[in-house]
């Protein structure tokens, strides 16, 4: 947990123990050198000793990232502001990607909602899912399905006599373009 | 003295694991008190000997570590070089931990030669 909460406040102070980290290195391989020039060495191999014994640089910054801080989240971080900075370098282009992508989300929100209402969301009638139409079918072989609305009386039958149907009521249907 | 055994390239550098690692700062800092980095770097390879199998830059992620942990602080000090440099000591936090890894690696050291020794 604390450290959990350490690694966080890390992220915030980045650039300060960065600088701290380099002050440590600096004062490291100084030393190293001094002790290297102490026992004979010439400074050139002197440096290079000491660069030698402290090992790969580069490597050891990245752990210590990945060992103090949350390293996607620091990655996340560089990432957004990599692309803040790209984004504003070029407005023109910046413009474009966001009418596109308004452009795009707006046309598919607008045919979500469409779909929502008539395909995925029940009807807005009690028992919705035992709804039924009935038509009649005017072709005589029953091939085709050529359905017409119901005579008057035979809708009184299917509302009165029929055990299946719980209820019933008339509807008209229109064609629409 | 300097000697040059390290730059030997035949035998492969192992890392030390970090585990142990975390451990040999803790009983250095304990022994010696507030040290710098290169002050625990040079404390660790004169105890090892010869076997010079740790960068020693490789404790500084390890410092920061521990640090986290509140087992170390840091206090900002003058190196011998005379340059601002930071010197780590143990905290309370620290001196318990390292009673407990030091217990923990006695019980593995132990399990392991009753193993190495086993007849069959």
């Amino acid at each position: 947990m604390r450290r959990a909460w350490q690694r966080l406040l890390a992220l915030v102070h980045r650039d300060r123990i960065d600088r701290e980290l380099d002050e440590d290195v600096r004062a490291h391989l100084e030393l190293a050198e001094r002790d290297a020039r102490a026992a004979g060495l010439s400074p050139e191999d002197a440096r290079r000793e000491a660069l030698l014994r402290f090992g790969p640089l580069e490597a050891m910054k990245e752990a210590h990232r990945d060992e103090r801080a949350v390293p996607w989240l620091e990655n996340l971080v560089r990432d957004v502001r990599y692309g803040l900075r790209a984004t504003c370098r070029t407005p023109g282009f910046a413009a474009v990607v966001v009418c596109t992508l308004a452009l795009g989300i707006g046309a598919n929100t607008a045919i979500f909602s469409v779909v929502s209402a008539v395909l995925l969301r029940p009807l807005p009638y009690r028992d919705s899912d035992r709804l039924v139409t009935i038509a009649s079918n005017t072709d005589p072989d029953m091939r085709r399905q050529a359905y017409t609305a119901l005579s008057y009386p035979d809708y009184q039958d299917i509302k009165t006599l029929t055990d299946a149907i719980a209820d019933a009521a008339g509807i008209r249907t229109i064609a629409t373009t | 003295m300097v000697d040059m055994s390290n730059l030997d390239m035949s035998k492969p550098r192992r890392d030390i694991p970090r585990g142990m690692l975390d451990l040999l700062i803790l009983q250095t800092l304990e022994t010696m008190g507030a040290l710098h980095g290169y002050g625990i770097a040079r404390r660790i390879e004169q105890v090892a000997g010869g076997d010079r199998r740790l960068s020693q830059g490789a404790i500084y992620p390890a410092l920061v570590r521990l640090q986290q942990q509140g087992w170390i602080r840091a206090t900002w000090g003058t190196s011998e070089t005379s340059r601002q440099v930071k010197f780590y000591e143990l905290t309370k936090a620290g001196t318990k931990q390292l009673h407990i890894e030091i217990a923990g690696w006695e019980e593995s050291t132990a399990l392991m030669a009753r193993f190495l020794e086993a007849k069959p």
